[in-house]
């Protein structure tokens, strides 16, 4: 067999290699200007010339890609290492390092969105910053005195925020601060309505409000400049975007989420004729509870009364029994109580002291005998001497 | 307890005071004076709240930028709609 290489020299075409090089660029470039690859992401470097360089690889194999920062400004969401992506872009060679690359003009997320993945990257990143912290989330006003709204004016969320505000609390005061709510300038605008807002100072709470929509139309609310506004606003803000189901970040990072905008203006208002309600019973509760107070009391001074009464008769009772003890004793005591008997008291006349004693008498003389019934004088005819009573009777 | 600092409550604050003086003075159990005290209260409080929900009337501003970024509010003209 001839010497291969023999022959080749012989046919007289010996490449540089820069020759080869571009004769290879312009068969890659030529043949593969506008093609989808997809695979995974790995290597991926963000230069600070803003162009981007990563390998897409598969299972088996890899290539070297770029992407111009002119491509990727406006990238949603930013490759990371182990993404699964479809890339669209034009095969070529880059001479001096002789590796042929892919150069992208488009890059997607295989399977979830672009949007979803910013979306993840963003609330991951705003989450780690703390942004998402129970402990910065303000109180809502029970009664607030102004609400302010940020929404699109004219929209059906400003109907119904109106028209649930009016059924609960008839006399409020809205305040609205207009805002695109979709499209490229709804974000900056959206921060503006809420920056005035806080300006204009004299609002005590603020719904942040949209109807639903898909990602991409509530994209304004998953945007990092909304999150920061929404984050550090002194007022408290209720975020009501899009449907129950919806999720935006300016839920995460509000002081509430409110799952729809007639939710929110819920929220935000109690209901008037509630708390009409509420204080009137106050008030009827506290009129018939004086009159109980006063009765209570009343009670308990008849009842007082009752017992002085009680205690006061018994008392009397007792003195009365006592007395009446006294005054028995105080009878069978006494010398009339003999009289009764039958015995009689002597006295002298004039001077009314009692004989004892028949010496102390003399015939003639006269005495004043006490009866239990009245009294007789008499004149001593005779006397007789004996010790004492007693002995009459042996 | 003066008026000013009233305003300066929260209104479900001043809500809650109310309704603890109902529930003692119902319970029943303060001497004459103190009851008299807190009934007196419990009216005064009562009173503020209903001047408090009846005293705003209904507004709808807009927030407007001035020149130089101030800001303004202006009634807001919104088509009459059935009330």
């Amino acid at each position: 067999m001839e010497d291969f290489n023999e022959i080749n020299r012989l046919e007289g075409k010996i490449y540089k290699v820069s020759e080869l090089n571009f004769e290879l660029k312009k068969l890659l470039e030529g043949n593969y200007p506008d093609i989808w690859v997809e695979g995974e992401i790995s290597n991926f470097h963000h230069h600070s010339s803003g162009h981007m360089y990563f390998d897409l690889k598969d299972e088996n194999s890899k290539i070297r890609s770029v992407m111009f920062s002119g491509d990727n400004r406006n990238l949603k969401f930013m490759p990371e290492d182990g993404m699964k992506v479809l890339a669209r872009g034009g095969v070529t060679l880059y001479l001096r390092k002789g590796e042929y690359q892919i150069v992208v003009r488009y890059i997607e997320p295989k399977g979830k969105g672009a949007l979803l993945i910013a979306f993840e990257q963003l609330k991951k990143k705003l989450k780690a910053e703390g942004l998402f912290d129970i402990k910065y989330k303000k109180p809502i006003p029970f009664l607030p005195s102004r609400i302010g709204v940020v929404t699109s004016l004219g929209g059906a969320v400003l109907h119904d925020i109106k028209n649930v505000l009016n059924r609960r609390f008839e006399n409020h005061h809205l305040v609205i601060s207009p805002s695109s709510v979709e499209g490229e300038s709804a974000s900056s605008e959206i921060c503006r309505a809420i920056d005035n807002l806080n300006q204009y100072g004299k609002v005590d709470v603020i719904i942040l409000a949209r109807g639903g929509g898909s990602l991409e139309a509530l994209w304004a609310f998953n945007t990092e400049e909304v999150a920061r506004t929404v984050f550090s606003s002194e007022i408290p803000i209720i975020s009501a975007v899009g449907h129950e189901t919806d999720f935006t970040i300016s839920d995460f990072v509000a002081d509430l989420r409110a799952p729809t905008p007639s939710a929110a203006a819920e929220m935000v208002m109690p209901e008037k004729s509630e708390l009409l309600n509420q204080i009137y019973s106050y008030i009827t509760r506290l009129k018939t509870s004086l009159p109980r107070v006063t009765t209570n009391l009343k009670n308990q001074a008849n009842y007082l009364y009752g017992d002085l009464q009680k205690a006061i008769s018994v008392i009397i009772n007792e003195r009365k029994s006592s007395f009446k003890n006294l005054s028995e004793k105080l009878n069978t005591l006494s010398p009339l109580a003999i009289l009764s008997r039958g015995y009689s008291v002597c006295c002298m006349v004039p001077e009314k002291t009692i004989v004892r004693s028949s010496d102390d008498i003399k015939i003639g003389q006269q005495v004043d005998i006490l009866l239990y019934k009245g009294n007789i004088v008499c004149e001593v005819l005779e006397k007789d001497a004996y010790e004492k009573v007693t002995d009459i009777c042996k | 307890m003066n008026k000013e600092n009233l305003e300066q409550r929260d209104f479900d604050e001043v809500l809650k005071e109310l309704e603890g003086i109902v529930s003692t003075l119902e319970k029943g159990d303060l001497n004459l004076e103190e009851s008299l005290k807190n009934f007196e209260k419990g009216i005064k409080l009562s009173t503020y709240c209903l001047k408090k929900l009846n005293e705003a009337e209904k507004k709808i501003e807009i927030l407007v930028e001035k020149m130089g970024g101030e800001t303004e509010v202006v009634p807001y003209e919104e088509e009459e709609e059935e009330e």
